[in-house]
């Protein structure tokens, strides 16, 4: 976050993408732009992870965001991208926002405890965590969203499996991969994901679960803080993670 | 009135399995403080495992009853082997970091267990029927029920009586008790918690699997069995309040009830119903039916 690129460099590095794209077979297009919306709404599960939750359920506005893009577009003939993708934005917002104060209420128990920040502590400095919870809660709700109106336009077709929790397991692994400092990373922990998926249709179907799965092992293990720590230095000094973690630390003298 | 006992029973039936694999996830949890994701991959391995087990007894022209018995047995051991090993050799290693990052191991070893049920058992629909012809049809208030079925109720009740009194009445359920309650505590107190962490993942995979052997000749096992197991698992051991028993044999008959209740009335909305009394429950329960409300930590 601090010290990610200058705004300037990241557009004029976007543009050249866009340019380099021009220039690729399509199936690496296709392939990105699948990569991208999976990494919208993985970015939404890493704002959240910033308030110490995980959410295996950003299929359900993935989903939302998708249905709602393709029966507005079907009924009313929308067409324009941008359109749609606002649409697609403004259905997953609208769920969160109904959706996100009641699950803030019980972040605990939906999401596994809130360990990251100590809610208490940040309720005696006179914020509501559960209003942080929220916030976030629908920014990544609206992330998800407009990228199912991504997805619905790479993919043509939208199905009931968008909302499974095995689908959202997908985008979980993605901002686990990525870590929680840095954006770039996120989009770059995506890309890496299709490809091995691609690779893994290919060459083996019935163990891509498994490499999966591996690969999530290796990356807790050996990469705690996801690829972005690789070019993301983190401002405390770089040390074994549970004495690094002072809520972890401090548990020890809790009650 | 045939109508509603119908619902009842079937409600009861399906209770009866769910309370064992959310008897295992709420155990596990208040053990070990892990939401296991992977909880319905150990179902769904106990149902596969079964399935070999009953498959080759018929094989060898063995009465079913032998079938019966060989899968509980043969689940019982493979299950909590896997069990102890995956703590000892993997959970152990993530012991002291954040709870989400357990979650997310645990999510590992779902994606992993998945693919190798798949490699072992492949991907078309498994079945083993033997066992479920064991007991017979009954005639029930006019109503006719597998007698497979029904003792799958008492069996439950009886794991469910055998947990209760095993923790509450005992000197190794004592000390699991204090585990729960104190960690730091029970280690000053000359607790091994390594040992009761093991002890207690095992016996949490070793309900999940039993309940998969028991349900085996019931289903057809193929993949996505675990996904949507652990789904109703979590939402019982939510309603009833995470690491309670009593809860999690509320949570199961609410949901059991509600699954049949929804199938017989209107089936599109069988996991909403549930989904529902879930919502429910929690706008007045935040920590589920049962749990006691716990002093925040600061």
């Amino acid at each position: 976050m601090k010290q990610g690129l200058h705004p300037l460099a990241m557009i004029g590095l976007l543009v050249a993408a866009t340019l380099f794209g021009r220039v690729l077979p399509t199936w690496t297009l296709s392939l990105a732009t699948v990569a991208a919306s999976n990494a919208l709404i993985a970015l939404g599960i890493v704002v959240l992870a910033r308030t110490g939750n995980v959410s295996f359920g950003q299929g359900l506005f993935f989903a939302t965001g998708g249905y709602g893009v393709a029966l507005i577009a079907s009924e009313w003939g929308i067409t324009d991208a941008v359109v749609q993708v606002i649409i697609g934005a403004v259905c997953g917002g609208l769920l969160g926002l109904v959706i996100g104060p009641l699950i803030a209420r019980y972040s605990g128990i939906f999401f596994g405890m809130l360990v990251r920040e100590n809610n208490l502590r940040v309720e005696y400095l006179g914020i509501s965590a559960n209003r942080i919870v929220t916030i976030n809660f629908v920014i990544a709700a609206i992330f998800a969203g407009a990228s199912g109106a991504f997805a619905l336009m790479a993919q043509r077709h939208i199905d009931p499996q968008f909302a499974y929790w095995t689908t959202s397991g997908e985008f979980v692994f993605v901002a686990v991969l990525a870590g929680y400092q840095s954006v770039a990373a996120v989009f770059v922990a995506s890309l890496a994901l299709e490809l091995v998926r691609s690779f893994s249709n290919l060459y083996l179907p019935n163990t891509w679960q498994l490499v999966l799965g591996v690969f999530l092992l290796g990356v807790i293990l050996f990469l705690p803080r996801g690829i972005g720590s690789l070019w993301v230095r983190d401002k405390r000094k770089r040390s074994k993670p549970t004495i690094e973690d002072p809520i972890t630390a401090e548990k020890g003298v809790a009650l | 009135m045939n109508f509603f006992l119908t619902i009842v029973l079937d409600g009861l039936i399906q209770a009866s399995w769910l309370f064992i694999v959310a008897l295992g996830l709420t155990l596990v949890f208040g053990v070990l403080k892990i939401l296991n994701i992977a909880h319905g991959s150990f179902y769904a391995l106990g149902a596969y495992i079964a399935a070999t087990a009953v498959t080759t007894v018929a094989a060898h022209n063995l009465p079913p009853s032998v079938g019966f018995v060989a899968m509980l047995v043969s689940v019982a051991l493979i299950a909590s082997a896997v069990g102890f090993l995956l703590e000892r050799g993997l959970l152990k290693m993530f012991y002291g970091r954040d709870e989400v990052v357990l979650l997310l191991v645990t999510y590992a070893v779902f994606l992993i267990l998945e693919d190798v049920t798949k490699l072992i058992w492949g991907v078309n629909p498994i079945y083993a029927t033997q066992p479920y012809e064991l007991f017979g049809n009954v005639e029930f208030a006019g109503l006719y029920y597998v007698g497979y079925d029904l003792v799958l109720i008492p069996i439950a009740a009886a794991i469910g009586f055998t947990i209760w009194f095993g923790l509450n009445r005992t000197i190794m359920g004592k000390i699991v008790l204090a585990v729960i309650h104190n960690e730091e505590m029970s280690v000053s107190m000359g607790v091994r918690v390594n040992r009761v962490y093991a002890l207690a993942f095992a016996f949490g995979v070793l309900l999940a699997s039993l309940a998969g052997a028991l349900t085996a000749p019931k289903i057809s096992m193929q993949p996505g069995l675990s996904s949507d197991v652990i789904i109703l698992s979590f939402a019982i051991v939510v309603i009833g309040g995470l690491g309670s028993v009593e809860g999690a044999a509320i949570g199961a008959i609410l949901v059991g009830l509600a699954r049949a209740a929804s199938v017989h009335l209107m089936p599109q909305a069988e996991l909403f119903m549930i989904y529902l009394i879930m919502a429910a429950v929690l706008m007045f329960r935040p920590e589920g039916l049962f749990k006691r409300e716990t002093a925040r930590r600061i």
